[in-house]
């Protein structure tokens, strides 16, 4: 080691795609992977979250800049060509930011890439870069077999890398027997099986060539290393992976299963040969961009469309980090792809940058440092730029349809076919649903929304763009829409079978096969009979569909989701005990859990199961919103404060949980400017509106209200479902949506630039995106009491009452929960109408109320409907 | 596969680095294993040099022209 490196942190980053801490702890107890084991024992280790959708060209740069898709740009498998006559495999081409290397470089840090997804061509950083098109071989050994164009960087190294490759037909028994040892047996004019794993071995060794060489001859102070072997295995092998799976013949299950253990052996290998050429001074991250599961988790059949292998895919990759004043036989929670980048950058002495998605993982130093910030490493000018032009001439004939065809022999994509015409619309439609999916998961709905609304017109029957458009109609409240969309598709449906068309591989052979509506839609439909407020006839699709095989024990969790819906915290429990027992490192199993938990009462459970969550997933903001109320409700608020800051660091716009954090910095904290601060925010927040909001207690004067404010001249949202009577002869201006505000507030939206009742209970649930001005009446509680016993009695259910002091109590109890409610929310504007006021003077009222409206009403018109013969349950007598 | 293998730089065998297991020089065999190609380029190098003595000059290797 030269005496620079002994005084600087050096950092070797290895990807193993798919890695999953299931599969290898077992391997690990049989000491079967002793390397990893070493590092496991003198370092810290994690699960790593992955992001959605879980493709691997998009979650590696994530790794590599700390940001999600839609800010990197790599957003798929493939992309047009740069002539836009064709497809080819994803090139960094498209990334608009930086990644961990081109930071290091502008620092003056030399850095080393090999095989990185995707990072062709190979960039001119301050160091080797050899791009992820360096190893694959397309063609016979004896053929020639020319190093890409921009493979390498430095160019002058092209042709010692080129000899580094190793070609399939290299190959001999002693590599393919430690994973198939009876590979004689293999019919090799039937399956493929020998071909695929000595293209998968033989592509691990040109990497592991590339890095060594690089190891052993350059300075460094990074170093990244990609392997997709381990994926490739898991996709082609697992299957076979002991113990046998029923549906596993018996013959392959014994050819076949020892080369998922095999080939973490080999890895392992591999692994031991880099932390030796490493050295005991560097740290050594080993990490994974998503899992693979083993077990029971993984789906039997995946469903026909492009990317389904991801279904296979495990939420949690793994996370290993061994070096200088790195913690020791520790585990860390939390921790997630987006993190990666923030971390290095802080163990180089580096600031991370605030507009990077994930955190600094402190809890991996043994001496943790402060964290150090800046806007943005974007703006920094850089030493060296991206030389995209050459990757213009990256044209599928000259790359050879083989790279595209692996893609597609993996199912990540569908074969583009012979007309490359039809493959560009079909690339770019696949890759904006995955953007659309990046939106979804990184909390942007508006731009998922936008997507999916475009993609679902575009291709109506690609149920996956309509399944995931009522989705995130749903997440946001638009009930009515998610309906629509949903029987739009049951429908197309429907009637494609009805038609005998095919369609996602079913045959629609009109011969009278009965229809069978497929499970996806049963389960939409579902969601949106929930999001009605229809939970029985939910839980009655979902009970039924718990007899399909493939769904199982899966469903316990949709049925606890629509229990906790109805309320039926107890029973929903239940279910997520069932749930958890078949996959216990559900982050939303335990946030679900810890959510009944907290309204059963059961708080120390309920603090287990959401740290649980948040430990599995800390990219969970609800969940971290439920362990902040918890603690809130424990009485530790300072934990409380905590959480709901980690809530908004994680989902700005939740506003509601900003309301909280400035009430207990208020009440319980002592922080009153940043309290006041808060406030401001919310304010700020509210893009939407204004709308117009007049409430009051029942028969305090609002549906008169509504009645002057239309005369006025301004829109009223009102259904007209609810007739006038002899209570109410001009009618109430009510909305039936209005009364399920607490289930489905996104019916708000609609009522923007409008006049809408909502009675004084309800106005808590008014969604915090808009800015309200609500016209409160008042009227003497006395009057408002008589004026309700004298509707009941109306409505014929019952002789008149004496007044009841508990309903007073609870009446004036309302008023000031509404008055507190008020004043918490500076987004809300308000003006109090005394009811006796506008009976006894309307013009004047109507003028105020128009003023505070912004002075655009007909107030003549407003005060000529008020008719002071309804003036009625008078105190004074004299109605 | 598992017999840890070194790979030390050195003069001997014709300029290839020398390969070790527990010390001691390893016959690098023609067909090769996993843990030569785990070794990296050293490992994979003597391979091919192994290969190319026991075959002649007409052993197969990648054109990578």
């Amino acid at each position: 080691m030269t005496q620079r490196a002994a005084k600087r942190r050096r950092i070797l980053l290895i990807g193993w795609d798919s890695a999953d801490w299931k599969t290898i702890h077992p391997l690990m107890d049989q000491g079967l992977m002793p390397n990893l084991q070493r590092m496991v024992e003198g370092g810290t280790i994690g699960r790593l979250a992955t992001l959605v959708p879980p493709l691997s060209p998009m979650l590696w740069t994530s790794v590599a800049t700390g940001k999600r898709p839609y800010k990197h740009g790599i957003i798929g498998f493939t992309e047009p060509t740069a002539d836009g006559g064709s497809v080819r495999p994803v090139t960094n081409v498209h990334r608009r930011v930086k990644a961990i290397w081109n930071m290091l470089d502008q620092r003056g840090l030399r850095s080393h890439v090999v095989g990185w997804w995707p990072s062709h061509p190979a960039e001119p950083i301050n160091g080797v870069m050899v791009s992820n098109f360096f190893q694959r071989a397309h063609q016979p050994g004896h053929l020639p077999w020319p190093l890409p164009e921009g493979a390498v960087h430095p160019p002058g190294l092209r042709d010692e890398f080129a000899k580094l490759r190793v070609h399939p037909d290299e190959l001999t028994a002693a590599h393919i027997a430690p994973f198939v040892p009876d590979f004689t047996k293999v019919d090799q004019t039937k399956v493929p099986t020998l071909a695929t794993l000595s293209r998968i071995i033989a592509d691990c060794a040109g990497i592991q060539a590339a890095a060594t060489f690089i190891l052993d001859r350059e300075e460094w102070d990074f170093m990244a290393v990609y392997f997709d072997g381990l994926d490739h295995f898991n996709h082609g092998f697992m299957k076979y992976h002991p113990p046998r799976r029923p549906f596993i013949p018996e013959s392959d299950f014994q050819l076949y299963k020892g080369v998922v253990t095999a080939a973490h052996r080999f890895h392992d290998l591999m692994l031991g040969r880099l932390l030796e050429l490493a050295g005991e001074e560097a740290t050594v991250m080993l990490i994974s961009d998503h899992g693979f599961h083993p077990d029971r988790l993984r789906p039997e059949r995946l469903p026909r469309e492009p990317a389904a292998p991801m279904f296979e895919h495990g939420p949690y990759g793994i996370l290993c980090v061994k070096g200088p004043g790195i913690r020791k036989d520790h585990l860390v929670h939390g921790a997630g792809l987006l993190d990666i980048t923030p971390t290095l950058l802080h163990l180089f002495g580096l600031p991370a940058g605030r507009d990077m998605d994930g955190k600094v993982l402190q809890d991996i130093q043994e001496e943790p440092r402060p964290i150090e910030l800046i806007d943005t490493w974007e703006e920094e000018a850089t030493k060296r730029e991206l030389q995209p032009s050459h990757a213009g001439g990256l044209h599928m004939a000259a790359m050879g349809p083989e790279w595209l065809a692996q893609l597609v022999d993996l199912g990540y994509i569908d074969d583009p076919g012979g007309d490359p015409s039809q493959a560009v619309p079909k690339t770019i439609r696949e890759n904006r649903y995955y953007l659309a999916l990046a939106y979804l998961d990184g909390g942007k709905i508006p731009e998922a929304v936008a997507e999916l609304e475009a993609l679902h017109g575009e291709a109506p029957g690609q149920l996956r763009y309509g399944t995931s458009l009522a989705r995130a109609y749903l997440r946001t409240g638009r009930t009515q829409e998610a309906r629509r969309v949903v029987d739009e598709m049951r429908e197309a449906d429907r009637l494609r079978h009805e038609g005998g068309r095919q369609e996602n591989g079913r045959d629609g052979n009109g011969s009278g096969t009965p229809y069978s509506e497929p499970a996806r839609l049963r389960l939409l439909q579902a969601r949106v009979l929930q999001a009605d407020g229809a939970g029985e006839q939910a839980l009655a699709i979902l009970k039924k569909l718990e007899k399909d095989p493939l769904l199982g024990t899966r469903l316990q969790f949709r049925i606890a989701e629509v229990l906790i819906g109805m309320g039926r915290w107890r029973q929903a429990v239940q279910a997520l005990e069932r749930f958890l027992a078949f996959d216990a490192d559900s982050a939303k199993g335990h946030h679900a859990m810890g959510v009944c938990l907290l309204k059963t009462g059961d708080l120390r459970g309920a603090l287990q199961h959401l740290h649980e969550a948040v430990g599995l997933n800390f990219n969970m903001s609800m969940a971290h919103y439920h362990l902040a109320e918890t603690y809130n409700l424990l009485g530790d608020y300072a934990a409380a404060a905590e959480a709901y800051a980690v809530c908004l660091h994680l989902s700005p716009g939740l506003n509601r949980a900003r309301q909280r954090l400035a009430a207990l910095y208020k009440e319980h904290l002592d922080r009153p400017d940043e309290a006041q601060a808060l406030l401001r925010q919310v304010a700020d927040r509210c893009q939407g509106g204004p709308v117009t909001v007049v409430s009051g207690l029942p028969r305090s004067g609002t549906s008169v209200m509504m009645q002057a404010l239309q005369a006025g001249g301004m829109e009223v949202f009102a259904d007209g479902a609810r007739p006038g009577d002899e209570s109410n002869p001009k009618g109430y201006f009510e909305h039936k949506a209005i009364k399920a505000l607490m289930h489905d507030p996104g019916i708000i939206a609609q009522a923007q630039g409008k006049a809408v009742k909502v009675v004084a209970p309800l106005l808590p649930y008014l969604p915090p995106l808009y800015r309200y001005r609500v016209i409160m009446m008042v009227r003497d509680i006395r009057e408002v009491l008589r004026s309700q016993n004298e509707m009941i009695e109306r409505g014929g259910k019952g002789v008149k009452r004496a007044f009841r002091t508990g309903l007073r109590d609870a009446l004036d109890a309302q008023v000031e929960r509404t008055d507190r409610w008020i004043g918490r929310n500076p987004h809300v504007q308000v003006l109090k109408v005394d009811f006796k006021d506008l009976m006894n003077d309307p013009e004047r009222e109507a003028r105020r109320v128009s003023s505070f409206v912004g002075g655009q009403l007909d107030v003549t018109a407003m005060a000529e409907v008020v008719d002071p013969q309804l003036y009625r349950s008078r105190l004074d007598g004299t109605d | 596969m598992g017999r840890e293998r070194q790979a030390k730089k050195g003069e001997a065998n014709g300029g290839m680095p020398q390969i070790t297991v527990e010390g001691k020089p390893y016959e690098v065999p023609a067909d090769g294993s996993l843990s030569l190609l785990a070794l990296g380029h050293v490992g994979l190098m003597a391979w091919r040099e192994a290969r190319r003595r026991k075959a002649g000059p007409r052993t197969h290797t990648p054109r990578s022209r």
